[in-house]
């Protein structure tokens, strides 16, 4: 096993609104190993996003706070650094792309500029180098006439190319972990298969780590090597990639694989996880999923499961477990 | 099986005018001459990525946008042209279910209000008989009618879309255009709803066209399907059929994109080189041929008929003409 990059142990983040907080990511903790794409699968109010924003520390304050834990990269616990340190981290050692493009780039600067801005800052390259690499970088991510492009602003590109130039900014001071929030659900199939072939290609060739937050299965099979499941703030259930799917223990895990349709998927009756998810401020007691679990017990309701741990790192939290 | 719509050649073309001046600058052929018919009791999938047309489609059979040619006939009337009071007696067996279950529903308006309203339109019933009809569909469709008091922004995105259904339903029509009508919803609601749709289908025989761009949902849906791509529609046929045996290769493609959720899933991925060129300026002849593996310099010059290959296999493609 290659070593740690990204060490994330028992992360609390919450919101306060009107004085009344809610925890949106609850005790969450997991690994990042080097080179390692870990997907991170969860629907709304799961905390998926959340949990990336903390790490990048951009949980905007007075409203949200990282209440505690801790986040160790590259050996420096990152909640303890100050505002400037965390600059340097930020875009340098570890990148963010948005799922939105369109909103997630600057509609008054051109591509190349906003690519170069990252590298004069991080990297203290001159304006002319900068714009050379920035030039380099869209050839990277593969748009064509690359000279050209960057001098486009954003708007005269499509969806599928904006989502290039956000990777061409997020890679071009090669970071170490890349933290993707839904690069590919704004896109369409046929192109979200290039931008996914694209992340691959580019991890093999630069030996990054990445985040994949998304709520697509298929994706995160197609991508992962390692896949976390929340749900309502919390993990429910992690495994190796192909373990997950083969073997999925907790009852959300399953109920989800069982409820989307592929295509060779039957006619008649989907399998439904009954009833809808809570949110953040009014959560279940006991386990977040016990009104929806097919399988709730009365322990369900009172007492948060604890992770039973299995070979190969898989772990899930629910109390049948102990039943067995 | 008797045919409930028949679509001849469906053209709709927008005009596309810049600034003050009102020179015509060209038009996006959103829809350019499409064809075919949906038989009752069946849903038909219409599939296909931004840009394609199956949205206007959807919207040009309804009637609200207008045609620029070809036909729509509806349980054996030709309703394009119909006057606003025509179309609304039609719109009676002809409704519509939105994506957006945020943007489709009035804020300010009630639960009751909202599923009332095409009865208010059509004046049908009076307060009583519409209390208790939206209460009876409030419970056909899963929600809780004590809620009918309640405002849309007191339910979750699944149930904003069952509020959508059950004002789709209430007048009992025969057709609903479903436009993408879960892809706003959380993956576990996905299937509440689809089955929702299903089980009403079979309680009233209802007849669906299902628009949305995920494959994988389309055909579990659907009994036949047709594949857009700029404006028109290059294949359709049976689900099950299109599945085993897709014809086009822009179909083939877009079954090979689809991300499938098995780790240990062995494929040969197509993967389209391009973009998906602008409706404002489509390619010439085949529209598909700026992405196509197998295009010849014929592709570019003359655009393939749409023909049916097998019997009900519909596809426009050059290398399909024997």
């Amino acid at each position: 096993m290659k070593p740690v990059l990204l060490d994330v142990q028992h992360l609390v983040t919450s919101f306060t609104s009107d004085s009344v907080k809610t925890v949106a990511v609850e005790d969450v903790s997991f690994q990042v190993h080097e080179g390692e794409t870990v997907g991170i699968v969860g629907e709304s109010g799961s905390g998926k996003s959340v949990t990336s924003m903390s790490v990048m520390r951009l949980i905007e304050a007075p409203s949200g706070k990282i209440e505690s834990g801790t986040i160790m990269f590259n050996g420096r616990n990152l909640l303890e650094l100050s505002e400037k340190e965390m600059q340097k981290v930020r875009g340098h050692e570890i990148s963010m792309i948005f799922q939105e493009p369109t909103t997630s780039l600057n509609p008054t600067k051109l591509c190349g500029d906003q690519i170069a801005e990252s590298i004069i800052i991080h990297q203290g390259k001159s304006k002319d180098e900068a714009h050379k690499m920035a030039v380099e970088m869209l050839r990277l991510v593969g748009i064509p006439l690359p000279e050209q492009r960057a001098n486009e602003y954003p708007h005269q590109l499509s969806g599928g190319m904006r989502q290039r130039v956000m990777i061409a900014i997020a890679l071009s001071c090669s970071p170490k972990l890349l933290i993707a929030d839904e690069p590919t659900t704004a896109l369409d199939v046929t192109i979200q298969a290039q931008i996914l072939k694209l992340m691959r290609d580019l991890k093999e060739k630069m030996g990054m780590s990445i985040m994949l937050i998304t709520h697509d299965l298929g994706v995160v099979a197609e991508m992962s090597e390692k896949v976390i499941v929340m749900y309502l703030g919390k993990i429910v259930e992690e495994a190796e990639v192909v373990e997950l799917f083969k073997n999925p223990k907790h009852p959300y895990t399953m109920g989800l694989m069982k409820s989307i349709p592929t295509l060779e998927t039957p006619k008649g009756k989907l399998y439904t996880i009954e009833g809808f998810i809570a949110t953040a401020d009014n959560k279940p007691s006991g386990c977040g999923f016990h009104p929806r679990c097919p399988y709730a017990m009365e322990i369900c309701k009172t007492k948060t499961p604890e992770f039973t741990y299995l070979e190969n790192g898989h772990r899930y939290a629910c109390h049948l477990s102990e039943v067995k | 099986m008797s045919e409930i719509l028949r679509v001849n050649d469906l053209k709709t073309h927008y005009r596309i005018s810049k600034g003050f001046s009102l020179k015509d600058k060209g038009s996006i052929k959103a829809v350019d001459g499409v064809s075919f018919y949906v038989n009752e009791g069946e849903t038909f999938g219409l599939v296909g990525e931004s840009g394609c047309g199956k949205t206007t489609l959807g919207k040009a059979i309804l009637g609200l946008v207008p045609t620029t040619a070809g036909n729509v006939e509806f349980m054996g009337r030709n309703i394009t042209g119909m006057s606003r009071d025509e179309m609304r007696e039609v719109r009676r067996n002809l409704q519509v279910i939105f994506q957006d279950p945020y943007g489709c529903l009035d804020p300010r308006k009630t639960v009751e209000q909202i599923i009332a309203e095409p009865l208010v339109v059509h004046k049908i019933g009076g307060k009583k008989e519409r209390h208790d009809r939206v209460r009876e569909l409030m419970d056909v469709v899963g929600l809780s009618p004590a809620h009918i008091y309640r405002y849309p922004h007191e339910f979750s995105g699944g149930q904003r879309q069952r509020i959508g259904i059950a004002r789709a339903l209430i007048l009992n029509p025969k057709l609903i255009i479903c436009d993408e009508p879960v892809s706003a919803l959380d993956v576990s609601i996905q299937s509440q709803v689809l089955n929702l749709l299903n089980d009403l289908q079979d309680k009233y025989g209802l007849t669906y066209i299902f628009i949305a761009h995920g494959l994988p949902v389309v055909k579990y849906i659907s009994n036949r399907i047709g594949v857009m791509y700029l404006g028109k529609m290059v294949e359709m046929s049976d689900s099950e059929e299109l599945y085993a045996k897709p014809l086009h290769p822009y179909t083939q493609a877009l079954m090979s994109a689809i991300p499938i959720p098995d780790p240990t899933h062995e494929k040969e991925q197509i993967i389209l080189e391009g973009e998906i060129p602008s409706p404002l300026n489509p390619p010439s002849g085949c529209h598909f041929h700026t992405r196509c593996r197998f295009a010849e310099p014929k592709c570019a010059q003359e655009e393939p008929p749409f023909i049916e290959y097998e019997k009900g296999h519909y596809v426009a493609c050059w290398r399909c003409m024997k």
